[in-house]
């Protein structure tokens, strides 16, 4: 028997799903998918529920840290009774992790997505047939040596590992190359379907170039010694970007940042445990919308420059000032 | 290596013969055809959660489902199958809930340290055995980073691909690799040698 078997019949048994709870599950469901037909033609509905769900991704979303904040000058108004003062200061979002120039025929531009320790730039397949594996290719940039058991190699003339798999069910094919590019830069650039070859890999490699680009979603105040903990990309329609910050003292204390296509209409019925007073508030000149949800966190929405907008999610002891304060850093 | 897919519990509708990306396409226009996806897998969704966070799974299991129908707009067919999506906001839900799970590992490793008595000597021992695995299993869960977790029980409750976890968790298929198998070495590191075979690998 080996560990996944031995998971699967002597860990935790499933809890049994009656059928009670299965229905009382589907006429949830039922019931938000009737108040979505019911408001089709009225209010922006699709805002309100993407606001829902980004918040929900946002709560959610792994966490992992790469960039401290660590330049203070400012001082809190109001001390938290259960949690050290935030103190706000400048923040830096990382730089982006080197880009390849050109961009490979048939993928798309770079994604990015960051988890603890490291920021991925992903080019995803553009044409991606049916039936056919994705070709994707990714570059890995961290601040540490990646693991791995690959084979020992040598990359531009320094110590380098080339890590290969050749999986035939489901089928995927992937090549790794990782070395580290300059002190403290390490690199892992992984090629997939038709870039799953060494000497290709090492092609891509030798086309990549530094930038000085930094994540698009981009917060230049933070509490002191927090850090940034994860980064997620948004979708084609510039929704959905979320960026989250986090206390690595107490790491379920956390603030998010995420895009939306607009304002929310109504925003304090649309928040947990709406209706809620809204206050409004002006960020950066902008007219936004201030919610508090006692004992929780903040809440505000805000236009961004360019026609979208930005939620953003704040814990409880934080005073309105520092709240509005975070908002003006966020571009 | 074979890795058999999971088999979502199909209760009544629909045809099998619609894919679970057509009926969420369909959706966008006629939302009711949403209804389908939830009876295809609210079973093993909810079978998936439970192992993780127990009775919780019955909240759990309707929030990852309003979440996905709120969110369905956002999902991209080009990036994986609707199954690998849903444990994703799955998964992202039983973060909210790391305490709980870890607790509850915990709590099933107690419990399999309480014997019951029997007069039946080779019953006992095979209890004894079971009840020290079952306790060893428990701790080892509960030591993994939740990341680590995640990604070895995507593996092996819904039985997703490398490929499929990587979409359900939004990282690199490189990085699920290196996590299974982080994973695992640190279950197997837990266990007694007693447990174990090679028969099976990732």
């Amino acid at each position: 028997m080996n560990e996944f078997t031995m998971i699967r019949e002597h860990g935790p048994a499933p809890t049994p799903l009656s059928d009670e709870v299965l229905a009382k599950a589907r006429a949830d469901l039922l019931a938000e998918i009737h108040a979505t037909t019911r408001t089709k033609t009225g209010r922006p509905s699709r805002l309100r529920r993407r606001t829902t769900i980004i918040a929900a991704a946002a709560a959610a979303v792994a966490v992992v840290a790469g960039v401290i904040a660590n330049e203070g000058t400012r001082t809190p108004k109001s001390p938290s009774p259960t949690h050290e003062a935030p103190v706000l200061i400048k923040f830096h979002m990382p730089t982006l992790p080197p880009e390849l120039n050109p961009v490979p025929s048939g993928v798309t531009e770079p994604g990015f997505t960051a988890e603890p320790g490291w920021l991925a730039a992903v080019y995803r397949d553009a044409e991606n047939k049916p039936g056919e594996q994705m070709s994707t290719i990714y570059v890995v940039a961290s601040s540490s040596q990646p693991g791995g058991d690959g084979a020992q190699t040598t990359y531009a003339g320094k110590p380098a590992v080339v890590e290969k798999i050749d999986q035939k069910e489901p089928a995927y094919r992937a090549v790794t190359l990782s070395w580290e590019r300059s002190p403290g830069q390490w690199i892992k650039l992984t090629g997939s379907g038709r870039f799953a070859d060494e000497h290709t890999v090492r092609s891509l490699a030798g086309t990549l170039v530094d930038t000085d680009k930094r994540l698009s979603l981009d917060i230049s105040v933070a509490p002191a010694g927090w850090e940034l903990h994860a980064f997620k990309d948004a979708a084609q329609d510039g929704a959905g970007a979320v960026t989250s910050l986090r206390d690595p003292r107490n790491p379920d204390r956390t603030i998010h940042v995420s895009t939306m296509l607009g304002l929310v209409p109504n925003y304090g019925r649309a928040v947990e445990g709406g209706p809620r007073d809204a206050i409004p508030v002006s960020v950066n000149g902008r007219q936004g919308d201030l919610v508090q949800i006692p004992g929780k966190r903040w809440m505000l929405q805000a236009p961004l420059p360019d026609g979208r907008a930005f939620q953003l999610q704040v814990p409880a002891d934080f005073t309105q000032r520092q709240v509005i304060e975070l908002a003006e850093g966020v571009s | 290596m074979s890795k058999p897919s999971a088999e979502p519990a199909r209760r009544g509708e629909p045809p099998p013969e619609i894919s679970d990306e057509d009926l969420l396409a369909e959706s966008l226009v006629t939302p009711e055809r949403f209804a389908t996806i939830f009876d295809r897998y609210a079973p093993v969704v909810h079978g998936y959660l439970s192992r993780r966070v127990g009775v919780l799974a019955d909240d759990l299991a309707s929030e990852t489902f309003l979440l996905a129908f709120r969110g369905r707009t956002g999902y991209a067919p080009d990036r994986g199958p609707v199954r690998a999506w849903l444990f994703g906001i799955a998964t992202n839900l039983v973060r909210r809930h790391a305490r709980d799970e870890e607790r509850r590992y915990r709590a099933f490793g107690r419990a399999a340290g309480h014997l019951e008595t029997t007069t039946e000597l080779g019953e006992v021992a095979g209890r004894v055995d079971a009840h020290a695995l079952r306790g060893e299993l428990a701790e080892a869960l509960a030591a993994l980073s939740g990341e680590d977790r995640d990604v070895l029980l995507l593996w092996t409750y819904p039985q997703l691909s490398y490929a499929e976890i990587s979409v359900a968790l939004d990282i690199p298929v490189g990085t699920v690799r290196s996590r299974l198998h982080r994973a695992r070495s640190k279950v197997r590191d837990r266990l007694s040698d007693r447990w174990l075979t090679t028969e099976e690998t990732a």
